[in-house]
């Protein structure tokens, strides 16, 4: 099998730099929900390492756009409820949004996302907000320490602006980075959600918890507005960006916006691995420019998903069997547990990916 | 005859639009005592409320499979936010009501918009109705009444910005956006000039609400 990966610099300019009791009736009352409250201190702490930032900040604010709804006219859940696997009705195919920490394992139903973008939680221990951008295809973890975060209203290319409570700053969700407010500058510590099927996370996961519709809001969970993941449709399944992009250059690379791509970025770069390319080839590779340094890729087809890792120069192929079991210096291991420095990675739509990433690598 | 019922010439646009409002009054009471143009009224206001309440998404098929195992499978389903009252003047959703495979979403304030221009679009029919139903009178196409409520089917939601953008696979612009936001307000505009209009060609005497109705101007 050929690993030879492809790798297309988007654009080499310099840039920018960087009622209930009827008989026969069923009726509850939600609590929660109400109006969220500002909350005290600086707002959530910041991550150690600078990440990739290769927009100003004076760009980014002024591409900024209203998306339609006011600040918090979405609701983010501040009050989240969850129930074991066993006592929740939702079909295999519905997309969820995984946590397996040390002692947390948790399911997040982007059914109930949609609709409102962040829940504010706890997972381990660790204030976190778990955030979804319906128009980006990119679903995040952050820390939040002490605040909680909202939905602004805004977007920036077409990527969910959230706002912490405590200072009002603005934090684009893909950049994780304030580009507006008293915490401009800030880069946010970020953990890993992963993008997969109900059926496969319960499978993996069988004492997970899930996120249930008992949010506090009154909302048509299942209906949802912008398209359909079972099967794909709608926005999700193709044609154009809801937004201009940032930057239109990854129509040059691969002109599909909607195709799904497994973006990693760290201090000084970002790399975008073909999801389906890598369904069909277990692992990509960048090239690493000749140094044997550079990304892999590597399936996991228990949850249709891809780890990120730093090569360093090891010799890392799948293994014949297809179950996502992977040989590095003659010992095998999951996809998931490679001996490599694993880079913090999510999925995300192609255009917005492209669109804050313009000299992105393309690996597919 | 009276003064209204002279043409607008010569008139100043004030003088108009009071006698405009005038027979258009004259013509509502005329149709609220006639039992087709009533009927037409309210069925009116019923179908466009429930046509606008598919549209922005709040009336549609239940999806299924959302709840807790053993939890409510009846055939009816109410569930209530807490504070209802507050956060339905807040313009929040207030109520999730599931019959068999239907739900609705109820949203205090975007019932009120679906009810308040449906009224209009059922005036607008209703003195058409009243026109069709007195051979005197000439008659008033029930069409524009209708064409000026579809605007407003076409804002959306409050709840996920410019659906309808992605409904028509169309990119959105901040000029677009705005566009969106007066829909509503361009509807309601359009369909009370529609209305005075046909008002203003249909002057039924409020004293002889059963009495043919007669065409006094543009005829």
């Amino acid at each position: 099998m050929s690993h030879t990966p492809t790798r297309r610099n988007l654009l080499r300019a310099a840039g920018v730099a960087g009622a209930a009791g009827l008989a026969g009736c069923s009726g509850r009352l939600l609590d929660g929900g109400d109006p969220p409250a500002p909350s005290g201190g600086s707002g959530p702490p910041t991550r150690e390492t600078p990440l990739y930032q290769p927009w100003d900040r004076e760009t980014l604010r002024g591409e900024t756009v209203s998306g339609g709804p006011g600040k918090d006219d979405i609701p983010s859940v501040d009050d989240p409820s969850f129930a074991p696997a066993d006592e929740i009705d939702l079909a295999d195919d519905e997309v969820v949004f995984g946590y397996a920490g040390e002692s947390t394992t948790k399911a997040y139903t982007q059914r109930v996302l949609v609709w409102h973008e962040i829940t504010n939680d706890v997972l381990d221990g660790t204030p976190v907000a778990v955030t979804y951008c319906p128009l980006t295809g990119t679903a995040m973890g952050f820390e939040r320490g002490d605040t909680t975060f909202g939905v602004s209203g805004r977007l920036v290319n077409n990527n969910l602006v959230m706002y912490d409570r405590a200072t009002d700053s603005r934090w684009p969700q893909v950049l994780a980075t304030a580009v507006d407010g008293p915490r401009a500058g800030d880069q946010l510590r970020e953990f890993r959600l992963v993008w997969t099927t109900w059926g496969r996370w319960r499978e993996a996961h069988p004492d997970t918890r899930v996120l249930t519709e008992d949010t506090g809001y009154a909302k048509r969970y299942g209906s949802d507005p912008y398209g359909n993941y079972n099967p794909t449709s709608g926005y999700y399944g193709g044609g154009r960006p809801l937004f201009d992009s940032l930057d239109e250059g990854w129509k040059e690379a691969l002109n599909e916006p909607k195709r799904v791509v497994i973006g990693a970025r760290t201090a000084d770069r970002a790399v975008a691995f073909d999801k389906p390319a890598l369904r069909d080839r277990r692992l990509l590779e960048t090239d690493g420019g000749g140094s044997g340094d550079g990304f892999l890729a590597a399936y996991d087809p228990a949850l249709d998903t891809g780890w990120v890792y730093r090569r360093n120069g090891a010799g890392v192929t799948p293994t014949d069997d297809g179950e996502g079991w992977f040989e590095v210096d003659g010992e095998t291991y999951s996809a998931g547990d490679l001996p490599l420095e694993r880079v913090y990675a999510f999925d995300a739509m192609w255009h917005a990916w492209g669109g804050f990433y313009r000299e992105t690598a393309y690996v597919a | 005859m009276s003064r209204e019922h002279e043409t607008a010439a010569g008139r100043s646009p004030a003088a108009v639009v009071a006698t405009a409002v005038a027979r258009t009054r004259r013509g509502l009471l005329a149709a609220l005592a006639d039992p087709v143009a009533a009927a037409v009224l309210v069925a009116a206001t019923a179908a466009y409320a429930l046509v606008y309440a598919v549209a922005v998404g709040d009336l549609g098929r239940a999806a299924g499979g959302t709840g807790t195992v053993g939890g409510d499978a009846g055939a009816v389903s109410v569930t209530v936010v807490s504070a209802p009252v507050t956060r339905g003047l807040s313009g929040e959703g207030v109520a999730l009501v599931a019959v068999g495979p239907v739900e609705y979403l109820f949203v205090p304030a975007t019932l009120a918009v679906a009810v308040a221009i449906g009224l209009l679009v059922g005036a607008n029919l209703a003195l058409s109705a009243l026109a069709w139903r007195r051979p005197a009178a000439c008659d008033i196409s029930p069409a524009s009444g209708v064409a000026a409520g579809l605007p407003a089917l076409l804002s959306g939601t409050a709840c996920c910005g410019p659906l309808v953008f992605i409904a028509l696979g169309l990119q959105a612009t901040s000029a677009a956006l705005t566009a969106i936001a007066w829909l509503r307000p361009a509807a309601a505009l359009l369909l009370v000039a529609s209305l005075l209009w046909a008002g203003w060609r249909l002057d039924v005497q409020s004293s002889a609400a059963d009495s043919p109705g007669k065409m006094l101007s543009g005829m």
